[in-house]
């Protein structure tokens, strides 16, 4: 066999691989053929060399410090990073809550205004009637989404304006008109819807200086109010439509 | 306060500083180890320990996420290998751009003319030449002084695969040296 077969298997010798027979004879018979494996096989210890040379190297006493400078930086950075976004989100969240609030409760920032229709309206800071005497109707803000009502705030109505003042434009729906103490809620609601099915005459139940209050119960819509409070027994459960 | 509130907060602290024990051990264990891997392929001892750092801090980064913190040396090994050829790569193509500015190679330093600088240099671009999983492989073995068992246990791959690897690619650069 001629030595170019033997290229192989001289670089597999060179690199440490097992030589068979007809190789050992080869470089034993061959002299250019043992010059090239003694040259790989120093080749090969060189390369060896070579890569730990190349790799190899001793981190500067200072590396482990810079790191942990680089990590501290790092960390400094990103507190900074909060402190200086939180406030920001937070003061974005406020406007947008208050922007919300006033787009959903424009009604609530203003006083309540009596309608034509609804005679008796309430103004809490004008006084209110003592528990249990049941206002003339649970007269609350049409239509309007849940509002919360402090149970402890007493059943208050406004006296029904003079047969001959002035007409005014009906106002949008407001405040509740006439809030309700929770321990009377169940027997007012009781009361109306009695009223609204013709099974009560209002004059009867209402007091001498309100009427006629059939106008009054026709145009009440009792909205669903949530209390902080337990309701009294017999409240309605929320979510159910109170008409 | 209650009971908890008083015993949360000082676990989470403790758990921060035992998390801070455990990665200054890391950093003193594996610095040298993550300086050789860079070095291995930047040729640059500055690079290298630049490289190795930027790797440190990014495994500071996700230590606390990092399931199995045994695994440490071979996570970093990655990051830093990842860094290093990015380096390597943004280091060539900034060279290119100076070359063709130039229109004119630089011309061979003293050194480079010196025998062994100039194997140095061979053997390096062989090395540059080998598929990344071949390449990897070998300078880990140089690095670990042909320890086979770390090597693999460093890649998390079978040490017959690291064996053959090493194989072909000290045979692939005596072919090319040769």
């Amino acid at each position: 066999m001629s030595c170019k077969s033997y290229h192989d298997a001289v670089a597999e010798a060179a690199l440490g691989g097992a030589q068979d027979a007809a190789l050992r004879d080869h470089v034993a018979a061959c002299a250019a053929c043992r010059d090239e494996l003694a040259r790989l096989r120093a080749l090969s210890a060189a390369i060896d060399r070579g890569v730990e040379e190349i790799t190899h190297a001793e981190p500067s006493p200072a590396f482990a410090a810079r790191v942990r400078d680089r990590v501290a930086e790092e960390s400094a950075a990103r507190a900074y990073w909060w402190r200086g976004w939180v406030p920001a989100f937070a003061g974005g969240a406020a406007v947008l809550v208050l922007v919300a609030w006033l787009l959903w409760s424009p009604a609530e920032v203003q006083a309540p205004k009596p309608t034509q229709e609804l005679a008796g309206t309430s103004d809490p800071s004008k006084g209110s009637e003592p528990p249990g005497k049941t206002a003339s109707a649970p007269e609350v803000a049409p239509n309007r989404s849940p509002r919360v009502v402090p149970s402890k705030q007493l059943a208050t109505h406004r006296p029904r304006r003079e047969s001959g003042s002035a007409p005014r434009p009906a106002p949008q729906p407001a405040l509740p008109e006439v809030l309700i103490a929770g321990d009377e809620w169940s027997q007012v609601v009781k009361l109306y819807r009695l009223a609204q099915r013709g099974q009560v005459q209002a004059e009867a139940v209402a007091p001498p200086d309100v009427t006629p209050l059939e106008a009054k119960f026709q145009a009440l819509v009792i909205a669903e109010l949530k209390p902080i409070a337990p309701l009294g027994e017999g409240a309605l459960p929320a979510g159910e439509p109170r008409k | 306060m209650d009971a908890a509130a008083h015993v949360l907060p000082e676990s989470l602290v403790s758990l921060d500083a035992a998390l801070e024990r455990e990665f200054e051990q890391r950093l003193a264990d594996s610095s040298m180890l993550a300086v050789r891997v860079a070095m291995g392929v930047l040729r640059n001892r500055a690079d290298a320990e630049d490289v190795a750092q930027e790797a440190f801090v990014r495994a500071y980064r996700s230590f606390a996420g990092l399931r199995d913190r045994e695994k440490f040396r071979g996570w970093l090994v990655r990051i830093v290998w990842r860094l290093a050829l990015d380096r390597i790569r943004a280091q060539k193509r900034r060279e290119r751009r100076e070359l063709e500015a130039l229109r004119e190679p630089a011309p061979p330093s003293v050194e480079d003319v010196a025998a062994s600088r100039e194997f140095q240099r061979r053997l390096a671009d062989a090395i540059e030449l080998l598929p990344e999983k071949l390449r990897i492989v070998l300078t880990l073995a140089g690095i670990e002084e042909h320890n086979l068992a770390e090597v693999s246990q460093l890649l998390g791959i079978p040490e017959g695969t690291v064996k053959s690897r090493l194989h072909l690619a000290r045979q692939r650069l005596l072919e090319v040296l040769r």
